[in-house]
C-alpha cells in the first residue's frame, strides 16, 4: 500500500472521533506517528485512524556534510558509534549518521580542523580488517603532518586503539581515540567536551596510541590514558574508559592540562607494519567447562588468548586438553579474570602444570589487549612469538605494580 | 502536581533525608530537534554559556545523574494519570510516546525533560460552568535550584524524575478567583487519586495570561494564593507597558532599536559609585548604549521599561544596569554623566543605560538586549515569567515552541491498553464531598476536621499516618494543629519523620505528649535518630514519679503537680500512672490519719 503521507507533511486525521492535526513522523508496524503542533508525538493505532487531509510541506533542511581535508593541523576520523549517531525519527532508534561537523561548535571549526568518514558501523561490528584501514587512514594524516583524532563507539574502543597502538611501531604525531557515552542529539552529551579535550591534548605530541575520555561523572574533567592499559569498565558512565594499573598519561581540569605519567614522545618518523593475523580467539574460562571446547576453536586458530581464574588458573580437565593443542603448535596465551594483578604460573600446581603444558603467561597485560597483541606478533614476529608476547611493546605491561 | 508513587524512570523514592552526598558539575549543548532546527528558548539559554553544580540526594541514582538510561515507565504513575483523566472526561491515548523536551537551564541532567502525552479533552464543572482540558501530560520533575550566581547554578538531584500529572485547560477561566477554584478543584481530583502528599513544591501552577499582546506564561506558581496576586500584577504590567510602547512608537516611528554596547571605563576611572566600583572588583567592566526615544519611559510614573530591561540582563549574571531615568544617583556624578552623553550624543527624547559585565559577553548582551527591546515595541510581550512571593512577575525566558521536543529513543512505545483497563477496573475517583463523608463516619472525627484534611489536600496523610497508629484523633491533631504551630513558630518538618514518630510511637506505646515532644524536636532541626535517643520523649516511670512526689509539697493540687514535673523534667507524664499514685498516696494518708483519730 502507498503510503498516504510523508516525513514532514501536514496531516489531519480523524482517531476514535477525536480529530488530531499535525506533522506526519512515520507509519510503522501499524502505528502512525504524528507531531503536535506544541511537540508531542502521538501514537495512533492506523486502523482507528482515517486521513481527512495531506498537505505536502517543505523538506527539512539536508544534513551538511561536513567533510574537510586539512594538513598541519588535527584531522577528526569517524568510524560510527554513539559519538556519530543520532536519532532516526522514522524509526525512533539511534543510529549512525555522517555529518560529524555537527559536533563541533563553529569556533573550533575555523581552527585548523578536518573531518573525514572513514567508516560508519557501531563498534561491536568493528573487524580486524577494519582495525587496518583505520591505522592506513592515521598514517595518511601523519604523513601530512597532521595529529589524529579516531572517533569511535566505546564498547570496542580498547580493542582498537590497542590493535592500532601495536601496529604503529613509531608515530610521528599523537593518535588519540575518543568517543562518547551520551549520543550527540542530547543537550547532556559528553561528545562535544571529549573532542575539545582530544584536539588540546593534541598538542602535548604523545607518540603513542591513546584514549581521550571523561574522567568523572563531571565535565570539565577528561583522562588520557594509554590505548594498551586502557578497559570499559561501566555501561553506561561518561568514565566508563579507565586505566588499570598505569596508564594515565595526562589529565584536563577546567581546561588546564596536567602530565600524569611517562610517555612516548612523538618520532621523527612514522613506522607501520600494518598487518594482523586474524587467526586468535579470546576465551573465558568457567567453572565446570566442558574439554573439547577449546580444541574445536583451536582448529582454526593460530593462537588463544585464555581468561583464567586468579593468578591464571583452569581447570585439570582443560589442561590436558591445552596440553594436546600447544603440542600442535597452537600458542595457549594465560591472563586473568580479575584483570588486576600478574597472572603467576609458580605459585600453585596447577599454575606449574600450565607452564609444562607450554601456556605463555602474560604477566599483568589486560586480556583484551593480549588478544590484539597475539594478532600483531603472529603477523609480525611468528618466529618469536612467546618471547615477544612476555615482552613489553606499547607500555601493556606495567613491570612494577603499585596496586 | 508531583505523584507520590516514587519516581517516574528508576526505582527512587520521592523523598530524600540526605541532600548532598556527593556532587558534580556539568555543561549542556544546543542541539537540533527532529525537524532539523534549534529552539528560539533552548539556543537563548544556551546563549548565557553556564556551569551547572549538582548536589546528589540519598534518593537519587544513576539515573537522575544522566549517567544510566532511563528504566521502565511507574506504573503506579501512570495508572493514576489515566484515572485522572478518566475522571475529566478526557480521552486517552492507546499508547504513549514518551518525548524530550529540551530544557538547557541545568535544570535536568539530560538536558531535556521527559514528557508524554497521556489524554486530550474532557473538562472539570466549576461554579461558572465547565473549565475544558486540553491536555493531560505525565513527565518528570526538575531538579530543584539551590542557587544562582552569573554563570554558576547549583541544583538539588532530590527533586528531579518525580512524576508530575501536569493538567491544562483551555482559556474557559474568567478571572482571578475562577482560576483559584479551577485550580483546588483540579488538585483535588489528583489528590484523592491517592499518591499525594502535600509539600511546599507538590503542586504548581504554570498560569497563561493573554491580553492581547500575546501568551504570557507564569511558572511554577506554588500557592494558589499567588495566582491571583500573579495575574493582578501581570495585567498592570502589561497595561502599562502598552501605554509606554506607545509613547515610544509616537516618538521612533522607525522602531529601529540598535544596541550597540560601547566600552566607557574610562569615564569611571575615579568614579566614586559604589554600584561601579564593586563590580568591577570582580572583574566587570562599563559598557554604555544609547537608547532611542525611551527618556521618561525606564522608570517614571507606571513606566517600568528599565526594569524589562534589567531583568533580562540579569540573567546573564548582569548585576548593575543603570539608566538615565535614576540618574544621577547610585554615586554617579555630574561630570560623568556629561562625558558620557558626549560619547552617546542622545537627542531629544533619548535615554542611555549603563551596564557593568564581562567583555566577551557583549556580542550576545547587546543583541538580546535589542531583541527584546524590539518584540515589545511590537506589543509582543509573549514569555515565559516567574513569580516572587509579593506577586511580581519577572522575565525567565523566551516562549518556547514545538521545535524544541523530540523523542526519547531510549523508551519504545508504551501500551496503554492494559493501563487502561486496570484503571477502569478501580473504579471512579472520590469526589470531594463523599471524601469527607467518608473520614468523619469511618473515622469518627469531626466533620469541621473532615473538611479541613480534604480541602488542604491532607486526606493522604492522614489515611497513611493513621494506619500506622490507628488513633484518628490524634492524627488529625497533629496534621492541623501541632505541624502547622510548629512550623510556623519553628521549622519544618520532614514527611519521612513524621512517619518515623508515628511508627515509634506505635512500637513504643507512646502518647499525644511523646510525639509532639518527638515532632518539636524534628522541627528545631533534630535528626530522627537524635530524636529517638532523647530521653526526653519518653515518659517519667512509676519509680520516678514516686521519688518526684515525695519531695513535693503534699498540698498542691494535682495540676499545681503536673506543672511543677513538668517544669523540672521536660519529660512527658503518663497521666493515668500519675493519678493512681496520688490515689495510692491518699489513701495511705487516710489510713494514718484514721490509725490516728
Amino acid at each position: 500500500m502507498k503510503e498516504k503521507a510523508s516525513f514532514g507533511d501536514r496531516v489531519r486525521l480523524s482517531y476514535n472521533n477525536v480529530e488530531i492535526e499535525g506533522t506526519f513522523i512515520s507509519h510503522e508496524n501499524g502505528i502512525i506517528t504524528v507531531k503536535l503542533k506544541s511537540g508531542y508525538n502521538v501514537a495512533l493505532s492506523d486502523d482507528r485512524a482515517e486521513y481527512l487531509s495531506v498537505t505536502p510541506a517543505n523538506r527539512p533542511s539536508e544534513e551538511r556534510s561536513g567533510e574537510r581535508e586539512i594538513s598541519g593541523g588535527v584531522m577528526l576520523l569517524a568510524t560510527g558509534g554513539t559519538i556519530a549517531s543520532r536519532v532516526d525519527y522514522t524509526t525512533g532508534a539511534v543510529k549512525p549518521h555522517y555529518d560529524i561537523s555537527s559536533l563541533l561548535g563553529e569556533a573550533e571549526i575555523r581552527e585548523k580542523l578536518g573531518t573525514r568518514v572513514i567508516d560508519n558501523i557501531l563498534s561491536e561490528n568493528v573487524t580486524p580488517e577494519k582495525w587496518i584501514l583505520m591505522a592506513e587512514h592515521a598514517r595518511k594524516e601523519l604523513d601530512r603532518g597532521n595529529h589524529v583524532i579516531i572517533l569511535h563507539g566505546t564498547d570496542t574502543m580498547t580493542y582498537s586503539a590497542s590493535a592500532l597502538s601495536f601496529m604503529f611501531e613509531k608515530q610521528s604525531k599523537s593518535i588519540i581515540f575518543t568517543g562518547s557515552q551520551r549520543s550527540p542529539d542530547r543537550p547532556s552529551s559528553d561528545a562535544f567536551e571529549n573532542i575539545r579535550s582530544a584536539i588540546s591534548f593534541s598538542s602535548l605530541n604523545v607518540g603513542e596510541v591513546s584514549i581521550c575520555m571523561h574522567d568523572s561523572r563531571s565535565d570539565l574533567s577528561e583522562r588520557l590514558i594509554r590505548a594498551t592499559r586502557s578497559r570499559k569498565m561501566h555501561t553506561s558512565r561518561r568514565d566508563a574508559i579507565r586505566d588499570i594499573d598505569g596508564g594515565g598519561l595526562a589529565d584536563i581540569r577546567n581546561g588546564k592540562v596536567s602530565i600524569l605519567g611517562r610517555f612516548r614522545p612523538a618520532a621523527d618518523e612514522t613506522v607501520l607494519n600494518a598487518k594482523l593475523d586474524d587467526r586468535v580467539a579470546l576465551i573465558y574460562f568457567y567453572p565446570g567447562m566442558e574439554s573439547g571446547i577449546l580444541s574445536r576453536i583451536a582448529e582454526k586458530k593460530k593462537a588463544l588468548v585464555v581468561m583464567g581464574t586468579g593468578l591464571g588458573h583452569v581447570s585439570e580437565a582443560i589442561i590436558s586438553e591445552i596440553r594436546e593443542i600447544t603440542r600442535d603448535g597452537v600458542h595457549v596465551v594465560m591472563t586473568s579474570q580479575c584483570l588486576q594483578g600478574n597472572v603467576n604460573l609458580n605459585i600453585y600446581s596447577t599454575g606449574r602444570e600450565l607452564k609444562n603444558a607450554g601456556v605463555i603467561s602474560a604477566g599483568d597485560i589486560l586480556p583484551e589487549v593480549a588478544f590484539t597483541k597475539a594478532m600483531y606478533v603472529l603477523a609480525n614476529h611468528g618466529e618469536d612469538f612467546g618471547e615477544t608476547m612476555m615482552k613489553s611493546l606499547r607500555g601493556e605491561i606495567s613491570g612494577r605494580l603499585l596496586n | 502536581m508531583q505523584l507520590d508513587t516514587g519516581k517516574l524512570f528508576c526505582r527512587c523514592g520521592n523523598e530524600a533525608e540526605k541532600e548532598s552526598i556527593s556532587t558534580f558539575a556539568r555543561k549542556l549543548s544546543l542541539v537540533s530537534g527532529e525537524m532539523g532546527a534549534t529552539d528560539r528558548a533552548a539556543y537563548y539559554e544556551k546563549e548565557r554559556d553556564r556551569e551547572f553544580h549538582y548536589n546528589v540526594s540519598d534518593n537519587s541514582c544513576l539515573v537522575e545523574m544522566d549517567e544510566d538510561p532511563p528504566h521502565a515507565i511507574n506504573q503506579d504513575a501512570l495508572i493514576t494519570a489515566v484515572r485522572v483523566a478518566r475522571t475529566f472526561g478526557s480521552s486517552v491515548f492507546d499508547h504513549l510516546s514518551v518525548m524530550r523536551k529540551i530544557v538547557v537551564d541545568g535544570s535536568n541532567t539530560s538536558g531535556f525533560q521527559r514528557t508524554s502525552l497521556v489524554a486530550t479533552g474532557g473538562g472539570a464543572a466549576t461554579s461558572s460552568g465547565i473549565v475544558r482540558i486540553s491536555t493531560i501530560c505525565l513527565e518528570e520533575d526538575s531538579a530543584r535550584r539551590i542557587s544562582e550566581d552569573g554563570r554558576k547554578a547549583v541544583f538539588g538531584l532530590d527533586r528531579l524524575g518525580i512524576p508530575l500529572l501536569e493538567i491544562a485547560t483551555e482559556p474557559d477561566i474568567r478571572d482571578a478567583d475562577h482560576a483559584v477554584e479551577a485550580a483546588r478543584m483540579i488538585s483535588f481530583i489528583v489528590a484523592s487519586a491517592g499518591h499525594f502528599k502535600r509539600s511546599a513544591e507538590a503542586i504548581r501552577q504554570d498560569v497563561n495570561i493573554s491580553l492581547g499582546y500575546g501568551r504570557v506564561e507564569i511558572k511554577g506558581v506554588s500557592k494558589l494564593s499567588l495566582i491571583g496576586d500573579g495575574i493582578r500584577s501581570e495585567i498592570g504590567r502589561q497595561t502599562s507597558l502598552a501605554q509606554a510602547v506607545s509613547v515610544l512608537n509616537s516618538r521612533n516611528p522607525g522602531r529601529a532599536y540598535n544596541i550597540k554596547l560601547i566600552n566607557c571605563s574610562e569615564i569611571f576611572r575615579n568614579t566614586k559609585s559604589k554600584v561601579i566600583l564593586g563590580e568591577a572588583s570582580s572583574g566587570k567592566i562599563a559598557y554604555c548604549s544609547l537608547l532611542k526615544g525611551m527618556d521618561g519611559l525606564l522608570k517614571k510614573g507606571e513606566f517600568r521599561l528599565g526594569r524589562e530591561t534589567a531583568d533580562l540582563v540579569k540573567l546573564f549574571g548582569v548585576k548593575g544596569l543603570l539608566h538615565s531615568d535614576e540618574l544621577p544617583g547610585y554615586g554617579i556624578e555630574n561630570d560623568e554623566l556629561e562625558k558620557i552623553r558626549a560619547l552617546l550624543k542622545p537627542g531629544e527624547g533619548d535615554a542611555f543605560m549603563i551596564v557593568m559585565t564581562q567583555p566577551d559577553l557583549i556580542h550576545v548582551l547587546s543583541k538580546e538586549i535589542q531583541n527584546r527591546l524590539s518584540k515589545i515595541a511590537d506589543l509582543d510581550f509573549s514569555e515565559t515569567r516567574s513569580v516572587s512571593e509579593d506577586g511580581t512577575t519577572h522575565f525567565l525566558r523566551p516562549m518556547p515552541g514545538g521545535e524544541r521536543m523530540y523523542p526519547e529513543t531510549d523508551i519504545p512505545l508504551i501500551d496503554l491498553v492494559p493501563v487502561l483497563h486496570t484503571a477502569k477496573a478501580m473504579g471512579p475517583l472520590e469526589d470531594m464531598r463523599s471524601l469527607v463523608e467518608r473520614l468523619t463516619r469511618q473515622y469518627g472525627i469531626s466533620s469541621q476536621d473532615s473538611e479541613v484534611l480534604v480541602n488542604e489536600f491532607k486526606s493522604g496523610p492522614f489515611l497513611e499516618l493513621n494506619s500506622i497508629i490507628d488513633d484518628p484523633r490524634l492524627t488529625a491533631r497533629v496534621l492541623l494543629q501541632t505541624i502547622p504551630e510548629l512550623e510556623r513558630t519553628s521549622g519544618p518538618i520532614a514527611y519521612h519523620d513524621l512517619v518515623s514518630t508515628f511508627r515509634l510511637a506505635k512500637e513504643k506505646g507512646l502518647k499525644r505528649e511523646s510525639v509532639e515532644t518527638m515532632l518539636a524536636m524534628c522541627s528545631r532541626g533534630a535528626s530522627f535518630e537524635e530524636v529517638k535517643a532523647s530521653p526526653l520523649i519518653y515518659p517519667l516511670s512509676e519509680e520516678e514519679l514516686r521519688q518526684i512526689l515525695s519531695s513535693l509539697d503534699p498540698g498542691m493540687s494535682q495540676s499545681q503537680i503536673i506543672a511543677r514535673i513538668r517544669k523540672e523534667t521536660g519529660r512527658p507524664i503518663n497521666a493515668q500512672a500519675l493519678s493512681r499514685l496520688l490515689g495510692s498516696l491518699k489513701d495511705q494518708e487516710k489510713k494514718s490519719s484514721g490509725g490516728r483519730a
